[in-house]
């Protein structure tokens, strides 16, 4: 539970910090693009060479972002054998580019909410999906639901944390066979999502009685003005997705 | 200085079953009060109820001159009624402290320079100034309730509802806590409803209302509601 970094704010001063949500936004979905334009070696070298620097100038520590793919290693391991089994031609190449996709993509979303705050990702996310307010969307709910979704991440992993402790204390295995596993895994699930229910619950009381549902504008808490590090992110992500649609077209592929 | 909120009769039957049968009563502005009564009474209904997330099933409620139960008046209410509840991890929706401070004046839509200016005071009040800046996970749990106290404090609210806020926390926290919601009492000139089960904090209001099954069964000194309630006790234990 410990290795889920995912909905994790790192607080720091890094470039990234201070790159404009809207935009870091926009950047994590064309880098999702980019990996999933990606289908040969230097393709994907390109992509994660592009992750690293970023890490790199994030000023989050490489563990804390490498911590993340953790949890879905074994999945990931188990989708890309599954995959190279079953490509006869070019199996190699298929496995390393589903692992590559999975780890990459887990990787970008941890280093997103690393480095930008739920309450920065849900303004970014109002000011970016607003033009949707023409047809009625609830953008601003959408939004705040996203940022309590991520803020709630680590707090019910703690949940879940100390309620697994409890049942160890009382007796619980969870070791043993994978149907036993599984049975003895509702002892956790079923107090975790009454749990999770009755925070809501309280969460929805603490938010109205703030006003949450006052009939106005909301104000936003973050300033949305394009800075210098704006700029420069923005030329340097378009020259580098430029340089992997290159990649992917170059006729020697 | 008149009554900030006037209590007729109310009723609720609450969906957990912890309603309140027709309390009344009025408080005074600038008073420090607090509520106790044992577990299940409807200490908490009646929190909610004067915030209007309950509500009322029967008699009158008044706060700041505003009818609970006419629901254009809540917005208004909220404003000048502020709650907080018992667990801090419950109430704070964002990760950053002052962001969280924010949340309430940014829904009141108030433009960007007073919502920083309020959230700065807000912090100031409470003496988290310092951690304007730092993540709400890093927090103690007196700080975090800090947080919540401070979240109410940007409205600028002139009543505020302690809903056993000081429950979870270790003494010396508890002790911290006390004494700032005496001076928003003494130098600020905010009304306290502080419920509570602990006797330093009963003893530390100006008056005390003990809660029963729903019902008001004492409102008056501190000191003289808790004696009757303890010979009570007294009395039923040797009975029995």
């Amino acid at each position: 539970m410990r290795d889920v970094t995912f909905g994790r704010y790192y607080p720091s001063r890094g470039p990234l910090h201070e790159t404009s949500a809207s935009l870091k936004l926009l950047f994590f979905a064309l880098y999702i693009v980019s990996i999933f334009i990606s289908k040969t070696y230097t393709g994907l070298a390109v992509c994660t060479a592009f992750l690293l620097i970023c890490i790199f100038i994030s000023r989050v520590p490489l563990g804390r972002v490498l911590r993340s793919f953790r949890s879905i290693i074994i999945i990931a391991l188990v989708s890309s054998v599954i995959v190279y089994l079953t490509h006869p031609q070019d199996g190699a190449l298929a496995a390393v580019v589903l692992f590559v996709r999975l780890i990459s993509a887990v990787c970008v979303s941890a280093l997103l909410t690393l480095t930008t705050t739920p309450s920065e990702i849900a303004d970014g996310l109002e000011k970016s999906l607003s033009f949707l307010r023409f047809i009625h969307v609830p953008v601003r709910d959408i939004a705040l639901s996203v940022s309590i979704t991520l803020h709630f991440v680590p707090v019910l992993q703690e949940e879940a944390e100390k309620i697994y402790c409890a049942q160890k204390a009382r007796g619980a295995s969870f070791s043993g066979s994978l149907s036993h596993k599984a049975s003895t895994v509702v002892a956790v699930l079923v107090p975790l999502f009454s749990s999770a229910f009755r925070r809501a619950g309280e969460l929805a009381d603490s938010m109205e009685s703030r006003c949450y549902d006052y009939a106005c504008e909301r104000t936003a808490f973050h300033e949305s003005r394009f800075t210098s590090y704006d700029v420069l992110a923005g030329l340097l992500f378009a020259a580098y997705f430029l340089f992997t649609i290159c990649v992917r077209l170059m006729p020697w592929q | 200085m008149g009554a900030v909120i006037k209590a007729q009769n109310i009723s609720t039957s609450y969906r957990t079953g912890f309603g309140l049968k027709e309390i009344s009563f009025e408080i005074e502005e600038g008073s420090f009060v607090c509520i106790t009564g044992p577990n299940g009474g409807g200490k908490s209904t009646l929190a909610k109820v004067l915030n209007g997330l309950v509500p009322l099933e029967g008699g009158s409620l008044e706060v700041c001159g505003l009818d609970v139960s006419d629901v254009h008046n809540l917005p208004e209410i909220r404003k000048n009624l502020g709650l907080v509840f018992q667990n801090p991890d419950n109430q704070i929706v964002s990760v950053i402290v002052e962001e969280d401070v924010a949340f309430g004046p940014c829904n009141l839509g108030l433009p960007l320079d007073e919502v920083k200016k309020r959230t700065a005071r807000a912090l100031e009040m409470v003496g988290m100034t310092e951690y304007a800046a730092s993540a709400v996970s890093s927090l103690s749990g007196g700080q975090k309730q800090l947080v919540c106290l401070a979240g109410i404090l940007a409205f600028r609210p002139k009543i505020m509802v302690l809903d056993e806020i000081t429950s979870m926390i270790d003494p010396v926290e508890r002790n911290k806590i006390l004494q700032i919601i005496k001076g928003l009492v003494e130098e600020q000139g905010i009304t306290v409803l502080l419920i509570s089960h602990r006797f330093s904090e009963c003893l530390a209001a100006d008056r005390l209302l003990y809660i029963e099954n729903g019902s008001l069964v004492a409102d008056g000194n501190p000191r003289q509601v808790l004696s009757a309630a303890l010979n009570e006790d007294e009395g039923r234990k040797s009975n029995a």
